[in-house]
Formats: C-alpha cells, structure tokens, sequence
C-alpha cells in the first residue's frame, strides 16, 4: 500500500513528467504553425522551435535535481540524528548501569559473555600449549628410537645380550645400551633418567654416548662408570640425574662386573630365581665423589641375568596393582624357558608389563637381558631304543635352531655306530655351547673304536654300501670337526657344528 | 613311523610316513620282505619327516631285492632333507628318485 501513497518525489516527478509533455505538445504546436509562415525550411524551423523550447526544459531539470537533493539530505540528517542520539543513549545507559526489569537478563548475559570469552581464550592457550607439547614429544619420540636403533643386539652361541623397551605417555627418556668392548666381552646398562620430556631424552643421548666413551677409555667399569658421573656433572645445564646399572660380561673366564648407581637390583633366573646381590650406590649426575661399589661374581652358564628400569615393577593395572617382583620374576622364567635368546626373554618381559597395565603406561619400561645358557648331559643305554631320548635331548637344547634336524641326524649316526662296534655298557652325552659352535662330545666305555677310520671298500656307494659307511659319509658332511681320542680307557668322540648364523 | 601297502599284481606302492631311523628301518625291510611276487616297487616319501643311513641301507636293500627279480625299484615324491641325506651319501646316482 505504501507503493501507492504520494510521497514528494514522486509528486514532484509527476511535475517533471506534466512540464515535460505540456512542452513537447508546444514544441510541436509551434513547430506547426510556423512552418506554413515559411519561416525558412523546415531544418530551420526545428532548430528554431528547439531553441525555443530545450532552454525551458533543461532549467526545468535543473530546479527538479535542487529539489530533490534538498529533500534527501534533509531526510538523511534527521537518520543520522537519531542514530547519534540511539548511540548516545546506550552509551550513558551502560555508564550508568540503568537498572530497569531488564537489569538481571542484562547482567546475566554479560556474565555469560565474559564467561564464554574466557573460556575460549584458555582452551586456545591450551590447544597452543599442547601442540607445542606434541612438536616436543614427536622430537623427544624420534631421539628415543634413535637411541635404541643404536643398540644392537649382541648374539654369541655361547650367550647373547639384548635390550627392549615400552614407553609411556610420559618421554620419562629410559635407556638401555648392549655393546661389545673388544671380541665377545659385552658391556650393557640400563638407567632410569630423573626427569620427563625433550631435556631428558636429550640428557639420555648424552649418557649414552659418554658412558660408550667411557667404557671404551677406561681399565675398570668403576673407573667408566665415574668418568660419566664427572662428565655429567661438567655440563648439565638441566641439573638432571639418573639410576642406572652397570655391567660387563666376560665369558672366557665367566666374570660378570658390575656397578650399581641407585637402581633396582638385577634378577637372576635359571634354575633358581633370586636377585643379583648389589650395593644400593649413588645415582650419577649428583656428587662428584658418589659411593659407588664395582662388584665381581663368576657368571656361570644356566643362567640369565635380567636388568630393568623402574617403570617394569611399578607398572600399575586398572585396580591399581603394581606389576611387582613376582611376575617380573615369572615372565622372565617364561622367557628363559620358551626358547634360546635374550632377546626372548626382553620381549616376555616387555610383553608381560604391557599385557598387565592395558593400553597406557604411565612409566617407561627399559630392560636388558644376558642370557647364558648351559650344557646339558644325559646317560644313554647302548640301546637302539635310546634313540628316542637322544632326540628329545638334542631337539631341546636345539630349541629352534634350523639345523637341528642334521645335527641330530650326525648325533644318530655316531650313537648307532657306537651301539653297533664298540660293545660299550654305557654312554655319557654332553652337549654345549663353545664359543661359535655346538659341540657335541660321546664318551663310551667300549672297545677302543675309531669310527674316523671306517672306510668301506671301493667308497660309501660301492656295491657294498648296504654294509654301512654311509653314516660316517653323513656325519663329515654335517660336522665341522670332529675328533676322536681315548681317554681313562674310554672313546671320547668330538663333533663340532658350526653355527650358520641366519639373517 | 607308518607304512601303507598298495599291492597291484606284481606292482606295489609303500607310503611312509614319519620318521625312517635306526629304530625304525626294520619296519620297512620286513614291509618290503612281506612283498613275495611284487617286482616293481615304489616307494613314496611325502610325508617321510626324517632319515638316516639305516633307512638308506633299507631302500639300499630292497633295491638289489627288486634287481634281483629283474624288476624295478623308484622314490617318488622325495621331501628335500630326504634329498639332500641321499646326496649327501651319493646315494642319490644310484636310486631311482622320480621327483
């Protein structure tokens, strides 16, 4: 409706519009009657009345612009005006805090705006914060897997050394080292940083690094493990410290060395299960004189000895039990058991800490392992019924070595051999592990035999060969070396299987 | 270890299985003894897990029994620790081992 109603405008356009036509119809009227006056062609007469009439028109136009300029601009003051005055209002209300029926909803809102806006502003810290937590863990991640990438595992046939570990939510920055100090001596450590995040993983590199150096520099393990106390201490900007233990295995002479800065004390599992004996000893990083103690014992084979950073023990599951020694103990006998190798033994403890706490640590967990494995013996009849117990014995010891079906095939072909020829009461088997081989060593109380100079006529596939000399035939193709000598009137048969090491 | 006798006129089929060692290799010279008019015999070894110079001396054997009669003797399906304790003997120039 507004559409129709007459505003000033528009009235004045209808003006325009009515000026327009009235002038037009003169124009044209004029035109008309001055033509049969024969004022001049008829160009001329045009030009004549348009002159006349276009002056008229464009001050016409003109005072319609004025008009219209004047009246906008009146209306446009007046909007402004109350715009100022709407703005001012407000301004004086909030000045004064009118109060009014509207005051609580008013407060209220402001409240929830405060309220709102604060809120926002501390989850952006937080979201910052944590990213920038992230960008630090993510580098912290990647030293720590470097580091452990650094330590290899150390596999002899004799033993083997090898570490693992499971982190936690927290870079608490444990570590764990294996090396060799010179051919088939391995030192090995593990320590427990006092403190989290970028400045203790970097502080584990470091110690990591300076006690390699150490080690490597010095006579003794005390000696090493002090010269990394002092290292620490020159140049520890993060005033960091760490529990850690120290070791070094010999296995020519079967000495274990061993330091122990404040950390938990070593299990010893194989037959028995109990704790390597340690002094407590000072954790490095702190004094420049720590009471540290370096300890000696005769590591003998039948054995492994377990080293663990606290987060292993103190592991907690969802009813807040902590992990403890026992199951330390009972994982570590599982390990022992399922097979040959450290590192089996790191990942049944590894395994069994994370089974136990669930998906999230709240600890790092860092073991190495020295497993040390026996000899083993048996009495057999001169029977070849006893085969049966012969290859359940060497299958065993064997556990999943590759060429345990050869092995045993020789061992079956000198047992047979023996039962066969030397008319023996009784035969003693030892089997171990000596230095790269498996040795394999037949005492016999029979006749002097020497199964090396079993030599069929015409070789092993001559037309006699079902009279035997194919198992000697078989025996030097497995076997490395072997030897024979008598010894107390006893046949003392010597076969040694080099290892083919797989990988 | 088991032995399973396919018999087909003068032919016969033995499939061992398990383990062929010196406490076993009898089984088989008296399998292969029972065999009476067989000529042509086959032993097959698929899933033969273990052998050692007794049971050679057995295939050995019941080779120059078959020769003897002017038949044949033949290992099929040889498992590879089978193959290489032959080769390991030379046996494995001597019998016939088809696969």
């Amino acid at each position: 409706m507004n559409a129709k109603k007459l505003t000033f405008p528009k009235i004045l356009t209808l003006l325009l519009v009515g000026f327009l036509v009235v002038g037009a119809i003169y124009g044209v009227v004029r035109y008309l009657v001055l033509l049969p006056e024969g004022v001049g062609n008829d160009v001329a007469t045009l030009r004549r009345v348009l002159w006349e009439v276009i002056p008229a028109l464009v001050v016409l136009l003109v005072m319609y612009g004025v008009a219209l300029t004047l009246y906008f601009n009146r209306i446009r003051s007046s909007i402004t005006r109350a715009a100022r005055s709407i703005e001012r209002a407000g301004a004086e209300e909030k000045a004064s805090q009118i109060g009014g029926e509207w005051a609580p909803v008013d407060s209220a809102v402001e409240k929830l705006t405060k309220t709102v806006n604060e809120s926002v502003k501390s989850r952006e810290n937080a979201i910052a914060l944590d990213a920038r937590r992230k960008t630090e863990e993510s580098i912290a991640r990647d030293m720590e897997s470097a580091l452990a990438a650094t330590s290899l595992p150390c596999v002899e046939l004799d033993f083997s050394g090898a570490g693992g570990a499971e982190r936690s939510s927290l870079i608490a920055a444990d570590l764990f080292d294996g090396f060799y100090l010179g051919r088939r001596t391995l030192c090995f450590m593990t320590a427990d940083i006092w403190g989290t995040g970028f400045a203790a993983a970097r502080f584990a590199a470091r110690v990591k690094e300076l006690f390699r150096d150490a080690a490597h520099s010095s006579d003794t393990l005390g000696e090493a493990v002090l010269r990394l106390n002092r290292a620490l201490l020159n140049n520890n900007p993060d005033s960091l410290a760490l529990t850690g233990f120290f070791a070094v295995f010999m296995p020519g002479t079967g000495e274990l060395r061993y330091v122990n800065a404040g950390a938990h004390p070593p299990v010893l599992v194989g037959k028995e299960r109990t704790f390597l004996r340690v002094q407590p000893g000072c954790p490095l990083g702190l004094y420049e004189a720590p009471e540290l103690t370096e300890e000696y014992l005769i590591f003998k084979p039948g054995r492994c000895l377990v080293t663990y950073t606290n987060g292993a023990v103190e592991a907690r599951n969802g009813k807040g039990e902590a992990f403890g020694y026992d199951r330390l103990f009972d994982a570590v006998k599982e390990g022992w058991e399922r097979s040959l190798g450290a590192d089996r033994i790191v990942s049944a403890v590894t395994e069994a800490v994370k089974g136990f706490a669930g998906a999230q640590l709240s600890d790092d967990v860092s073991v190495y392992a020295l497993y040390y494995p026996n000899g083993i013996q048996a009495e057999l009849s001169p029977k070849t019924s006893e085969l049966e117990r012969l290859r359940d014995t060497i299958l065993d010891w064997l556990k999943d070595d590759p060429r345990k079906n050869k092995i045993f095939l020789a061992c079956e072909e000198i047992f047979t051999n023996i039962v066969n020829h030397s008319g023996a009461n009784s035969i003693h088997l030892n089997c171990q592990v000596e230095g790269n081989s498996f040795v394999v060593r037949f005492t016999d109380d029979g006749e002097p035999f020497n199964p090396l100079q079993v030599r069929p006529e015409g070789g092993y596939y001559s037309s006699n060969y079902a009279e035997g000399g194919m198992g000697m035939a078989i025996i030097r193709q497995i076997a490395g070396e072997i030897f024979y000598r008598t010894q107390e009137n006893r046949n003392v048969l010597t076969i040694r299987f080099p290892v083919i090491k797989v990988n | 270890m088991k032995i399973e006798k396919t018999v087909d006129g003068t032919a016969a089929m033995l499939s061992l299985s398990g383990s062929l060692d010196a406490m076993t290799a009898e089984e088989l010279g008296a399998a292969v003894s029972a065999l009476g008019e067989v000529t042509d015999l086959v032993l097959d070894l698929q899933k033969l897990e273990y052998v050692s110079s007794a049971g050679l001396r057995q295939f050995a054997l019941a080779q120059k029994r078959m020769a003897a009669k002017g038949g044949s003797f033949s290992l099929v399906r040889v498992p590879e620790f089978v193959k290489e304790v032959l080769a390991m003997t030379g046996l494995i120039n001597h019998l016939e081992v088809l696969g």
